[in-house]
């Protein structure tokens, strides 16, 4: 919960963070350093001087510090964890859902756990989901086009066995299903961070809802287009945010796109924690205003209503969290026309 | 005659990252040049370890052919750094060969369609950039969109216009200046609606640029090139 200067409270859910281990005993191989390397000089150029970690911590944090920085410090009600595996690079696993659910033993409920699948894995991934949700119960799962896999350095949500896992999903009442379309490791020919296939997914399962982490950051605008035609998309901020402190100019510029072409009820906050955390984000966040050209490009000036609705009701209303009087709004565009 | 350093700084900066549309001696990737004889050896670092091989290669393919097109210079060296990728990369640009070639079975196709795609949207963001242009110069929607080519480049020179005209390779004066992405002309009651769509080309580009930006310094420093050519501040 964040309050205002005048007193009014946010509710908050960061709606991208890690729990993960990248110590020297967990690495596989140099990919391993490689890649919590390049999550480093993220964090480092991201983060304001003052707010930045030791290496050691950044290698491993743990559950009691993240409860720490999510909740005590980072004024976040709720913080939905998203798995990435790598298992390629790290023994037990980058960021797995085992790992993950460490932070639920200490907070409880505040920290929403999903799940992970592949669906490369066939018949096996399968049972592995169900019984994933058996153990944890998902309301959504994380997929990730870009993990290496045995020789497989990727797949599209267009392949024919992705189909599958949908309706797994869909039996099971996962009805989240959140995309990684950022950043990725070892793209070779094909535009690995294309997410037009994701166009295809929304089509075909209208009733589950993709949420395209990082809105397919560095194809910002190829996302915008993809959102615009299929409502059932939404757009995972997580990495634009971080960008407030170190390039507003440009923090503002995706913003407004995203609010213009996407709209402000499909827009969820995450801070990407580890690689950078909820408070000093949020703390500018809140503080931040468009300039007025900025304002007329977006369609909108980032109102209290706007904020509001990119840092928890448009996430909670997505994983039906139970959300405060004080901090809710009103009005009939929060209603979502997917929903 | 071997070329000067200048000359070699001079021919790399037109080269772009496709995906940014922006020089890559600006960026900073290109951090050391030198000649010998008529052998001429580049060493260029980016962003992150896992950066695109792709984009990496066709960087790569496109400094050695301005290189080689320098008089006086007969050997090209690239040798990218710190890259999950450089020794094939180097390897393939030092022989000449197809990044299908080099990369066998990972590769499903060759980089045709990657240059393709980011060649159409440099396109639209230069675009973006000199619509802008001329709308600041109190410039109506029809005025715009009823511009030749032959027109265009008659116009009083600015960089907007040069760059556009670079990327547009129009050879026709007669045709319409300025086309959507799928080279149609665009009417003068559209014009603002196709201005906010490419505009948005233009911005993820620029962001994205960032984004490079601060990784690369992160990862480097803020340690000079050997450029000593470049213009105060060009890559800050």
């Amino acid at each position: 919960m964040f309050t205002t200067r005048s007193g009014e409270r946010i509710f908050v859910v960061d709606g991208h963070v890690h729990l993960w281990d990248a110590r020297e005993a967990n690495r596989r191989n140099r990919y391993g350093l490689t890649f919590i390397e390049s999550f480093w000089n993220g964090h480092m150029g991201l983060t304001p001087e003052g707010e930045r970690w030791s290496w050691e911590r950044f290698l491993h944090y743990g559950a009691e510090a993240a409860a720490k920085d999510l909740f005590t410090d980072g004024y976040c009600d709720a913080a939905i964890l998203l798995p990435t595996y790598l298992k390629e690079f790290y023994v037990e696993g980058f960021n797995t859902t085992e790992q993950c659910a460490a932070l639920r033993a200490v907070a409880g409920n505040k920290a929403i756990l999903n799940g992970r699948m592949d669906p490369r894995e066939g018949e096996r991934g399968l049972d592995r989901l169900e019984a994933d949700h058996a153990r944890f119960g998902f309301k959504g799962v994380k997929i990730y086009t870009a993990e290496w896999h045995g020789v497989s350095k990727g797949y599209s949500l267009k392949d024919d066995f992705v189909g599958r896992y949908m309706e797994k999903c869909r039996e099971l009442g996962i009805r989240i299903i959140h995309v990684h379309k950022g950043p990725t490791i070892h793209p070779l020919n094909m535009d690995a961070f294309d997410v037009r296939d994701v166009d295809h997914v929304a089509t075909a399962f209208p009733d589950l809802t993709f949420v395209v982490d990082h809105c397919g950051m560095p194809r910002v605008d190829d996302f915008c287009w993809i959102a615009s035609q299929e409502p059932n998309v939404h757009g995972g901020l997580a990495l634009i945010p971080s960008f407030i402190h170190a390039r507003p100019r440009y923090f503002a510029s995706m913003l407004a796109d995203l609010l213009f072409f996407v709209g402000p009820d499909r827009l969820i906050f995450g801070s990407d924690y580890a690689i950078t955390s909820p408070k000093w984000i949020i703390e500018q966040f809140m503080d931040f205003t468009f300039d007025e050209a900025t304002a007329k490009e977006a369609g909108t000036q980032l109102t209290l209503n706007v904020k509001r609705k990119i840092l928890g009701l448009n996430a909670a209303r997505l994983y039906d969290l139970e959300v405060p009087a004080e901090c809710r709004i009103a009005e009939p565009g929060l209603v979502d026309a997917a929903e | 005659m071997p070329p000067s350093e200048a000359q070699v700084w001079a021919a790399l900066r037109p080269v772009a990252d496709p995906e940014l549309d922006q020089s890559v001696v600006e960026l900073g990737f290109v951090h050391e040049v030198s000649i010998e004889g008529d052998t001429v050896a580049v060493a260029f670092r980016l962003p992150t370890f896992w950066c695109s091989a792709n984009f990496a290669y066709i960087m790569a393919e496109d400094m050695r052919a301005a290189l080689l097109a320098l008089p006086g210079v007969a050997r090209v060296r690239i040798s990218l750094v710190d890259h999950f990728a450089a020794s094939r990369i180097n390897a393939g640009i030092e022989q000449g060969q197809d990044f299908r070639a080099v990369f066998g079975a990972e590769a499903a196709d060759g980089l045709d369609k990657v240059r393709q795609t980011f060649k159409e949207k440099a396109l639209l963001g230069r675009q973006a950039a000199l619509i802008q242009e001329l709308r600041q110069r109190e410039w109506g929607a029809a005025r715009i969109t009823e511009l030749t080519v032959g027109e265009l480049a008659a116009l009083p020179p600015s960089e907007a216009q040069r760059r556009y005209l670079e990327a547009l390779d129009v050879a026709e004066p007669k045709a319409p200046a300025f086309v959507d992405a799928t080279g149609q002309p665009i009417a003068a009651a559209g014009l603002l609606d196709h201005l906010r769509q490419i505009r948005r080309v233009r911005m993820s580009a620029e962001a994205n640029g960032e984004m490079c930006r601060i990784l690369l310094e992160a990862r480097y420093g803020r340690t000079r090139t050997n450029d000593t050519t470049a213009p105060q501040g060009a890559s800050a």
